[in-house]
């Protein structure tokens, strides 16, 4: 060809390599077809060749070595599966980098290529064997960079700290992981932007395996400031402070307000430098980049922000119209869908955006499993769902398998007790089979005969100490709606009124179980000053939860009559919001009928009973 | 004195009625930390710029882009094998999708280079992860 007839110069190559690049990035959207899959890598194939004939023909300075080695190794880590090549490429240059004359000049070079061989290889690889392999590196060359005066160097061993504890959530060492960053962050500048991101990396790790976060871990989050760490990483802040209280089931205005004024003054700056991520300075020269693109990029963090107020809503949700996840749910679905659509090129790499549409699915996943779970609060059944759909988690389709079979009355003990001792599943979902389960053997303790009993006492015991243990080791202690079913479950088992059998227990489990229960019921009382007491046990408003506490509230706490009358009488009305209750509000509007009868109200007893034969039909209409 | 159901099976025990009645208000909500957080990407920038000065003479022959075996090179000469993407919709896009010429826009240099040197690409080269993984074990 004649253009070749003559040499290209080195930089005119060079450029080459990165037209290929930008080229194929900038298409990296657009890819719908195997034709088009198939242009997108002949041109980063022909980026990647760009790279290695300037490696290959070129006499190369070690810093143009450098720089071209790095970039060529981002395509073969990102594009390719020759991860063995792409490792050659960087043991060789450190090798020429650590032999070279002025090897002190070429520290970052150094760290560089470290960087490339513990951090971004593994993970591209993603396997046991590699990370465990790069962990015992990684742990060295902390050792040898502490070991070392320089303050350059402590930064450095700072930076490969946090590339072990990266490792070690690969490795689900998480007793190592904790350690690890409460060292790292003992040994950080205060009120500097890296102590910051790498809390706010703590606290996501934390939420994400449901561990409780500890007091001087929420402190630091609190004390984050914008003028530090830039609005990117605060969006971060912000958002965890959200899930914080969506995991505890508590009310999230103030935290939608501090995003609406968030907003107000930042927003422009989301948009604008979407896709730049944002950058973490050590000191000069050390700067790590960061993109966390659900929550750096101001449309996805708006979409993220709606799905969590949905679910935060859910537990409301028995009014079909008027529930705000009703509404919402499915405006998450669609904006999920046009995201992914019309996802941005923004000069990524296509496998860059094939993780995040992973995200995107999953946020789908989400919504179609919510919109389940509302329809057990409406009608009290599950709709059946398309087998296919796996959800956000195989747990949660088993999960809603196993609630399926105790809903037709057949108890799923062994659905549950298999879920719940499934290493698989997370705490929370244990937390509730547990729970289940434990109802289900604690009402067949109620109903059984004398032989039996032993026996089934015997396992109600067993799921309650794996009940006590879990809520120890987790976040959900620090929700009052599970501190409060442990609470009435226990009781209701415990005592006469409310099982026919009722489990032994000791003076003391009892005192400490009544007096959680006091603290309970007059935050969440009904009738008179509901709503007073120590807003620490003040509930959502779950409606069977808050019926339960009610009536047993009014059973075993209250004195006066007119009060559990009126107790009874709402208890026994509000059940019927919700579906799938009729049991419960017989059980219920019994003992408002015997309040009735007590108070001698003759229209109240005879509106009742008649209430009470209505739903009576209703019932065994069903079976 | 007789009251509604009395004659039924129904549950008079609270603990009994809750026996076909998961507790449905305790919403479990794992995975939704994960959300904000994944997928992270964490890298360190280089942002030292080469071969920038006018008078550098160093020159390339670009034919010997595909000519050039040099036998201390084996490196080279691996063959490269690309990702395959998961979840990108090649089949669900192809309905309503106008394929794009992904040469367009590449200045004439580039475009010449590229059709002089353009390798036979195949699908072949394309694999998923768990190809892969099963090829490695073979």
């Amino acid at each position: 060809m004649d253009h070749f007839g003559e040499k290209l110069s080195i930089s005119q190559v060079y450029n080459l390599a990165h037209e290929f690049r930008d080229h194929a990035y900038s298409y990296a959207n657009k890819i719908g077809s195997e034709e088009e899959l198939k242009q997108y890598y002949s041109l980063i194939n022909m980026a990647i060749r760009m790279f290695q004939l300037l490696k290959r023909e070129c006499t190369l300075s070690v810093m143009e070595d450098s720089k071209i080695t790095f970039e060529m190794v981002e395509l073969l880590i990102q594009e390719t599966y020759n991860f063995d090549l792409a490792e050659l490429y960087i043991s060789s240059l450190k090798e020429r980098l650590q032999t070279h004359q002025n090897s002190i000049d070429l520290v970052e070079e150094v760290m560089h290529c470290e960087f490339l061989l513990l951090h971004d290889l593994p993970l591209m690889r993603d396997s046991k064997f590699h990370y465990k392999i790069a962990l015992r590196n990684c742990n060295e060359l902390v050792q040898y960079l502490a070991s070392l005066q320089d303050e350059i160097y402590r930064n450095w061993a700072s930076v490969f700290k946090y590339v072990g504890v990266t490792l070690c959530i690969k490795l689900k060492q998480c007793r190592r992981v904790k350690t690890g960053f409460r060292g790292l962050l003992s040994q950080c500048p205060e009120k500097s932007q890296w102590k910051w991101f790498l809390n706010l990396c703590y606290v996501n790790y934390l939420l994400n395996e449901r561990f409780p976060i500890p007091e001087e871990a929420l402190q630091d989050l609190k004390s984050t400031e914008l003028d530090t760490v830039g609005p990117e990483l605060y969006a971060w802040k912000l958002a965890l402070e959200m899930v914080i209280q969506l995991y505890k089931d508590k009310n999230i205005t103030e935290h939608l307000n501090e995003f609406k004024r968030f907003f107000d003054t930042n927003k422009q700056s989301l948009v604008s430098d979407e896709g730049k991520g944002c950058l973490i300075r050590l000191m000069p020269r050390i700067t790590l980049r960061v993109d966390l693109p659900m929550i750096f990029h101001y449309k996805e963090l708006k979409n993220i922000l709606l799905l969590l107020q949905s679910v935060s809503y859910i537990v409301n949700c028995y009014d079909e119209k008027g529930n705000f996840s009703r509404k919402f749910l499915p405006k998450v679905y669609s904006t999920t869908q046009k995201l992914i659509k019309n996802i941005a090129a923004n000069g990524v790499s296509m496998n860059e955006l094939d993780s995040r549409i992973q995200t995107y699915k999953s946020i789908l996943d989400f919504c179609e499993f919510y919109k389940v779970w509302e329809e057990i609060l409406l009608r009290g059944t599950i709709a059946t769902t398309e087998s296919s759909k796996l959800g956000p988690s195989p747990a949660y389709v088993k999960l809603l398998r196993a609630m399926e079979v105790q809903f037709q009355g057949e108890g799923a003990v062994e659905e549950y007790t298999r879920l719940a001792q499934s290493s698989g599943t997370s705490s929370e979902v244990k937390m509730i089979s547990l729970l289940n389960c434990y109802t289900v053997q604690a009402a067949r303790v109620s109903r059984c005969s004398g032989d039996e009993r032993n026996e089934l006492v015997e396992q109600c015991n067993k799921v309650w100490q794996q009940v006590e243990k879990l809520l120890q080791e987790t976040d959900l202690q620090f929700n009052p709606i599970w501190e409060c079913t442990v609470t009435i479950l226990w009781l209701f088992s415990h005592f006469e009124p409310f099982t026919w059998n009722p489990l032994p227990c000791s003076d003391k489990e009892r005192a400490d179980y009544m007096s959680k229960l006091r603290q309970f019921y007059s935050s969440n009382k009904f009738a008179g000053e509901g709503g007073a007491g120590d807003g620490r046990f003040k509930l959502k408003k779950a409606l069977l939860l808050q019926v339960l506490v009610n009536y047993l509230g009014g059973r075993m706490l209250e004195h006066d009559l007119g009060e559990i009358h009126a107790i009874s009488g709402k208890c026994f009305d509000i059940c019927r919001q919700q579906g799938g209750m009729g049991k419960i509000q017989y059980v219920v509007g019994i003992w408002h009928l015997m309040n009735c009868t007590v108070g001698m109200r003759g229209k109240d007893v005879a509106l009742t009973k008649a209430k009470l034969e209505a739903l009576v039909k209703q019932i065994t209409s069903v079976k | 004195m007789s009251y509604p159901g009395e004659d039924t099976g129904i549950p008079r025990r609270i603990i009994e009625a809750l026996e076909d009645q998961p507790l449905s208000y305790l919403i479990p909500k794992d995975g939704l930390a994960s959300l904000v957080n994944a997928p992270t990407t964490v890298s360190l920038p280089f942002d030292r710029t080469v071969f920038t000065s006018d008078d550098d003479c160093r020159g390339v022959d670009v034919n010997r882009l595909s000519t050039a075996v040099s036998i201390n090179n084996d490196a080279e000469q691996t063959k490269l094998v690309f990702k395959r993407p998961s979840n990108f919709t090649l089949s669900t896009n192809s309905v309503d999708h106008t394929p794009s010429n992904f040469l367009k826009g590449l200045s004439p240099l580039a475009q010449s280079v590229l059709s002089a040197h353009k390798e036979s690409f195949d699908s072949d080269n394309i694999e998923k992860k768990r190809e892969i993984v099963h090829e490695v074990q073979q």
